[in-house]
């Protein structure tokens, strides 16, 4: 998605092409907020509304002249319209609010869908046998460098990487597919 | 970013290797291509799936999972230690207070903001009721140093019919207050409640097992402790750094490894 486009949608006019491209990239957004510092999924959705209409006037101000930025710009204002959301909450609080991203292993925690996983298993379950071999062994030994893994597979340490985005890919279309 | 380059990087994040910053670029990179986002959280639920199955075959099954890499740095610091040993062996001067000084190490108090308010759970389909609401205000009342109204509504909501949710939010949270309290049974009843508890979060029983750990050290059962804060430690989030510190502090006391000798003597 080239969101060099929604400034030229925004600065137009294009309220459609402009709302579209919100709404292409607001799940993602929640899903950040949710990941990388704990929001729920309520208060992402609240603090990703305050975001956009704050980052929306920006752009029609014309106070956004680099489009390249827009993304890295849209992502620490969904970090500080939710920490400002969190604050506006406990005035009557005298604990700081700490902006710090919760801990690596917790972001992937919070990404974690039991649902998901449900499907996944059934389509691991499909996948070709050395396929299924082969990403259950790279997921099993995570800390294995891929030369290991590479080698253990007697391919080249290129192919296990492709191999494995294939495999992901074919997970992930799988999912989606059900 | 090249797709080979994103899967680098995907698998960088999920063994903790990428700073903020990283992290951050990989975030722009999904919000370009959501079809990335879409694998990637594929592979979320991969890692999360086999770490799990690989702590259901591993011969000590609480022990959380995919912590292989810590599990060894603690062997070689262990091993290490017990190499000290030999060095110093004859000399004996160990100190005599390491009973007091490990309850020294324990947490003074938790902070209250790790209690859990009812928000924190709640998916898209639920709705918040009163009991939610009842949950939040016993936070709030925490929160405004009310400690003993807290507790007094929490723990009337332990009569109500609670969801699991709600009651492993309820528990954690008095389990919270008695430990600031000094009531270390009770808290250790209620932390035990949480870890009890099935779907809840993981990080929930990773405060869940930190916590108790801390509550058996002040009760001086060091087994429970070491048992609790140990499986704290193999979570590998938030806690595992100063459980490292105090599972050395442990195995100490627990004559697993010799304490090192005071430097003044």
């Amino acid at each position: 998605m080239d969101y060099s486009e929604l400034v030229t949608a925004i600065q137009n006019g294009d309220q459609r092409k402009a709302n579209k491209m919100c709404a292409d990239a607001a799940p993602i957004l929640k899903k950040y907020l949710i990941s990388n510092v704990g929001a729920n999924p309520d208060d992402a959705d609240e603090a990703l509304q305050n975001m956009f209409e704050y980052v929306i006037n920006k752009i029609r101000d014309e106070e956004i002249d680099n489009p390249a930025g827009l993304l890295a710009y849209m992502l620490k204002s969904s970090k500080h319209s939710y920490y400002n959301m969190l604050r506006g909450r406990k005035r009557d609080f005298t604990e700081e609010i700490q902006e710090e991203p919760v801990s690596p292993a917790e972001q992937i925690l919070r990404l974690v869908d039991k649902e998901k996983q449900k499907i996944l298993r059934i389509c691991i379950d499909r996948l070709k046998k050395g396929y299924r071999e082969f990403i259950s062994h790279w997921f099993s030994f995570p800390d294995a460098e891929t030369e290991d893994i590479a080698e253990h597979f007697d391919i080249s340490v290129n192919n296990a990487w492709t191999r494995k985005h294939r495999i992901v890919k074919k997970l992930t279309d799988c999912v989606n597919g059900f | 970013m090249k797709d080979k380059e994103i899967s680098q990087k995907i698998t960088r994040f999920l063994n903790g290797d990428l700073n903020n910053e990283e992290i951050d670029q990989l975030w722009e990179e999904f919000l370009k291509n959501p079809e990335l986002f879409s694998q990637f959280e594929t592979e979320v639920n991969l890692h999360d799936m086999f770490r799990k199955e690989q702590a259901a075959t591993s011969p000590d099954k609480k022990s959380e999972p995919g912590t292989i890499k810590k599990l060894q740095s603690y062997k070689i610091w262990l091993y290490s230690a017990a190499a000290a040993v030999l060095i110093s062996v004859g000399l004996q001067l160990f100190s005599v207070q390491q009973g007091e000084l490990l309850q020294r190490s324990a947490l003074a108090s938790i902070d209250v903001n790790e209690m859990v308010g009812a928000d924190i759970f709640r998916s898209d389909e639920e709705v918040s009721n009163d009991l939610d609401i009842s949950i939040n205000v016993a936070l709030a009342k925490a929160l405004d140093e009310e400690f003993d109204e807290a507790i007094s509504i929490l723990e009337n909501l332990l009569e109500e019919d609670l969801s699991p949710q709600q009651f492993g939010r309820v528990s954690l949270n008095l389990g919270i207050l008695s430990y600031n309290k000094a009531d270390y049974q009770r808290s250790i009843y209620h932390f035990q409640q949480v870890l009890d508890t099935e779907s809840l979060p993981e990080f929930f029983d990773e405060k869940a097992w930190w916590f108790l750990g801390n509550a058996y050290v002040n009760l001086k059962e060091t087994e429970n402790a070491r048992e609790a804060v140990f499986n704290a430690y193999t979570m590998d989030g938030r806690f595992a750094s100063p459980a490292l510190s105090l599972l050395k502090k442990l195995d100490i006391e627990l004559g697993r490894i010799p304490a090192e000798p005071d430097p003044a003597l």
